[in-house]
């Protein structure tokens, strides 16, 4: 097991390492530097700034200074914010976009799972179809359609959430349900429709045959003895499912007025903002990483088949 | 009744007591309003967009500041000036007024806000603004400060032509005359900072705990993308006549969802519509459509062997319908323009050219290009914003109709500038907004000399109007000289096709708020604001 550990560590070092060399060389790639604003006439401090920025020097120059000065622990200026660093602004948003992802996957897999094995249990096949047809909608309406609509809905017309705002309206601490709603609402969907593909096959496989002859209804049957199995498959989507809420995150940030870090992402991005961006795709990065071998872990824990320990007792 | 219960009572009674005058209270003067983006400094010498000089003019005064109505310069930190007679020297008088930490504000202070601005190690975008007015910056901002001596660098910054006379007088010397001065002075690279304080605190000066200011407003706090709340300034000169407490500026990046706010009332004031409600936004009575000192227009790019040609450049501008493509793009909300300088109360503007099919299809026969035989397609380059592509494919629908072909090409905004600025193009997207109030703010950057004279333009009689306006009297007479240069670069040359005179689309319910004003900047300083 330690040897399992140790081994998953170092490949997601190198991973991370890879990512953040794939990151940088993008950003090279891309035209325009974070000093061309309109506003700024002179070509002599245009030219002063990128060089105290670095951002003349050879790649690989570049590269090797951002890692060195992560492991030293400087993460470098933001250049679009001149008066803040990147840890402030990292340290300061991150809170805000952790909570929207957990709560969401929490959300996701507590009532994606339930859903998806209650409407397994009813083994008409119209509920298999009304399944479908519900999940592929709440998959497919984009975000940026989502959240006018509940905002009109519940804020505007009901008056029962705040529309926008986290402390910056009366009544905010109702503010971050909208948001989770608009972030969880596909991840539900799409677990609800895994765990109901999943519940349906082990209905039909034998280890659950028993049950259901001794005249238990098929949701007990699937609460005794599927879940287990159930969630330990389905933790294994747990990194994807974490990927999903953060993209969702940089959407819907900005709609709801989150102050998450996510909505930073597109900032970055559009401003060439290096050091910022580099900060975030390297915290978004480990933290899905590190998502990813817990869910492993879990799964594990869960299953005892799936450990490695296993596997190589059966080879 | 038992004791526990009646004390239970007793405790709600008087928390809903409690909260009932607190509701009050922060019911009287606090004004709420959305801004659609992070400014990226309180630090007026580091504005860069819009936002900041919102924020800036809320938070920091100048010499002269913006009249809320007209937007014309007024008395701010100044209460009188004079200028030389040869126009080219202001001195100005200092009220007698002092820091929010009560320290009194001096003509020093001032000679140092600037002279931090100009600094050659400063990282103000803006710095060009004080640098071409002032006498003597443009030499100390040129110096680059890791390959100049100490000395050389404090000699530069002796001869920057700033001075304090004595502690209440302030003096200052243009670079040559130039009658739009005083307008230039009420942008935010010339408000006048606490320099004790950034001293002191460094970087961190404009943080809520240190942040020192000598207008209307102090920062109370800044909770990045979340809201900024300032505070009445009691030390401020005019405070007596401040009549708003608290001001909250909200981080809505959405249009949707600020709009979403103001039909809420969370709000009280929103500075963008979006393109779907625009329709509802007219029917209500806190809409205000007004136009904005800004200039949306085409560049050519001369460099360009096909488009160096003046007929085809002119058969191009008549083959758009600027009422077609603001009805298109806006909805009706921009002013067609068929030429640069938007009109103001001053200057009429000259609008000779206009949409005319027939003589467009003309002028193409002329170019030697009849029904568009034998043209290359051209490559129109604008930013990936949704108003420019509808703007663009409008073009693109027009000019097909003479037979140009027209090819798109978007950029996102970074790489666009980047492309714009290094003359790769043919026709490419541009617009303006006036930094000062004179048409001189759209005209100079085409003169010859002009870095953002992106599509390699140069016309002496054009420069030499401009030099010879430059030493004129503000008046009729100068703004003739200006329209003539204008004529030249639109109408005899068309090195630009101007599309539209943007507007701004504000909601605030003035029967509610006073001191809220349609002006053409675009500036609402909250320091004017009351409530009705």
């Amino acid at each position: 097991m330690l040897v399992y550990l140790v081994r998953r560590i170092v490949v997601m070092l190198a991973s991370l390492v890879a990512v953040l060399g794939l990151a940088f060389a993008l950003l090279q790639a891309a035209p325009g530097s974070p000093f061309s604003g309109e506003a700024d006439r002179l070509e002599t401090s245009r030219e002063r700034l990128a060089q105290e920025h670095f951002v003349n020097k050879a790649f690989h120059v570049r590269l090797m200074d951002y890692v060195s000065g992560i492991i030293a622990g400087d993460w470098g200026e933001s250049l679009q914010y001149p008066q803040r660093s990147v840890w402030s602004i990292i340290s300061h948003h991150l809170p805000y976009t952790l909570l929207l992802i957990v709560s969401s996957l929490l959300c996701a897999y507590c009532l994606g799972i339930w859903l998806g094995v209650f409407f397994a249990s009813l083994k008409h096949r119209f509920f298999g179809q009304l399944m479908v047809m519900w999940t592929v909608l709440a998959v497919c309406i984009p975000f940026f359609l989502l959240a006018p609509l509940l905002q009109a809905l519940f804020g505007v017309q009901l008056d029962l959430l705040p529309v926008a705002g986290w402390s910056s309206t009366r009544g905010s601490e109702r503010a971050w349900v909208l948001p989770l709603i608009t972030v969880a609402l596909p991840l539900i969907a799409w677990l609800a429709r895994m765990s109901f593909s999943l519940a349906r096959s082990y209905l039909a496989s034998p280890w659950l045959r028993t049950g259901q002859a001794q005249g238990q209804s098929s949701l007990m049957v699937l609460r005794s003895q599927g879940i287990r199995p159930l969630l330990a498959t389905l933790l294994a989507w747990l990194s994807p499912a974490m990927g999903m809420a953060l993209t969702a995150c940089v959407v819907v940030e900005p709609l709801y007025g989150v102050p998450g870090l996510a909505r930073y992402l597109i900032d970055a991005c559009l401003h060439r903002d290096y050091p910022l961006l580099m900060g975030i795709v390297l915290v978004f990065a480990s933290l899905s990483l590190g998502i990813s071998l817990l869910a492993d872990l879990l799964s594990t824990a869960l299953d005892p088949r799936l450990s490695p320990g296993f596997r190589k007792a059966l080879r | 009744m038992n004791i526990k219960l009646r004390a239970a009572f007793f405790l709600s009674l008087a928390s809903l007591i409690v909260s009932a005058c607190t509701i009050g209270n922060a019911g009287s003067a606090e004004f709420s309003l959305t801004i659609a983006s992070e400014p990226t400094s309180l630090d007026p010498s580091l504005v860069a967009g819009s936002v900041d000089v919102q924020l800036a003019s809320a938070l920091f005064e100048g010499l002269v500041i913006n009249d809320p109505k007209t937007g014309e310069p007024i008395n701010g930190l100044a209460e009188s000036w004079t200028l030389s007679p040869d126009k080219t020297e202001y001195t100005f008088k200092l009220r007698p007024a002092q820091w929010s930490d009560a320290r009194p504000l001096t003509a020093n202070d001032v000679v140092q806000s600037w002279l931090r601005v100009i600094d050659p190690a400063s990282d103000a975008q803006y710095a060009w603004l004080p640098v071409m007015f002032v006498k003597g910056a443009a030499e100390y901002h040129r110096l680059r400060p890791e390959a100049s001596s100490k000395e050389a660098l404090a000699a530069a910054r002796s001869k920057v032509a700033v001075k304090a006379l004595d502690d209440k007088t302030f003096w200052f010397k243009l670079a040559k005359p130039m009658p739009y001065a005083l307008s230039a002075l009420t942008h935010p690279a010339f408000s006048v900072v606490p320099v004790h304080v950034i001293e002191k605190h460094g970087r961190d000066w404009t943080l809520a705990e240190n942040l020192v200011t000598a207008a209307a407003f102090k920062l109370k706090e800044w909770k990045p993308k979340e809201k900024i709340v300032l505070i009445k300034n009691s030390n401020y000169w005019d405070a007596e006549n401040v009549k708003i407490n608290q001001v909250n500026y909200l981080l809505v990046e959405n249009a949707s969802t600020a709009w979403n706010l103001l039909v809420q009332n969370k709000v009280d004031w929103i500075n963008t519509v979006p393109f779907d409600k625009l329709d509802e936004a007219r029917s209500r009575k806190d809409f205000r459509n007004s136009p904005l000192f800004s200039s949306l227009f085409y560049v050519f790019n001369l460099n360009d062997e096909l488009l160096n040609k003046r007929l085809l450049r002119q058969a191009i501008s008549a083959a758009i319908d600027r009422q077609k493509l603001v009805d298109q793009v806006s909805r009706g909300s921009y002013i067609p323009a068929y030429s640069l300088v938007p009109s103001l109360a001053a200057n009429s503007g000259i609008a000779e050219t206009t949409f005319d099919l027939e003589k467009a299809k003309a002028l193409l026969a002329q170019a030697g290009y009849p029904q568009g035989k034998g043209l290359p397609e051209i490559t129109l380059l604008y930013n990936n914003a949704s108003n420019h592509q509808l703007s663009a494919q409008f073009v693109q629908a027009q000019l097909g109709q003479i037979g140009v072909k027209v090819v798109l090409k978007s950029q996102e905004w970074n790489s666009f500038l980047e492309s714009r600025r290094a003359n790769k193009f043919q026709i490419a997207r541009s617009g303006w907004i006036g930094e000062y109030l004179d048409p001189f703010t759209f005209l100079e950057i085409f003169q010859s000399s002009s870095p953002l004279n992106v599509g390699a333009w140069l016309n002496k009689e054009f420069d030499a109007l401009l030099a010879k306006s430059d030493t004129m009297e503000l008046g009729k007479e100068r703004l003739e000289v200006l329209a003539q240069a204008e004529k030249i670069l639109v109408d005899q040359e068309q090195a630009v096709i101007p599309l539209y005179f943007n507007t701004t689309n504000n909601m605030i319910d003035t029967s509610k708020w006073g001191g809220w004003y349609e002006n053409i900047i675009d500036i609402h300083n909250p320091r004017f604001f009351y409530k009705m």
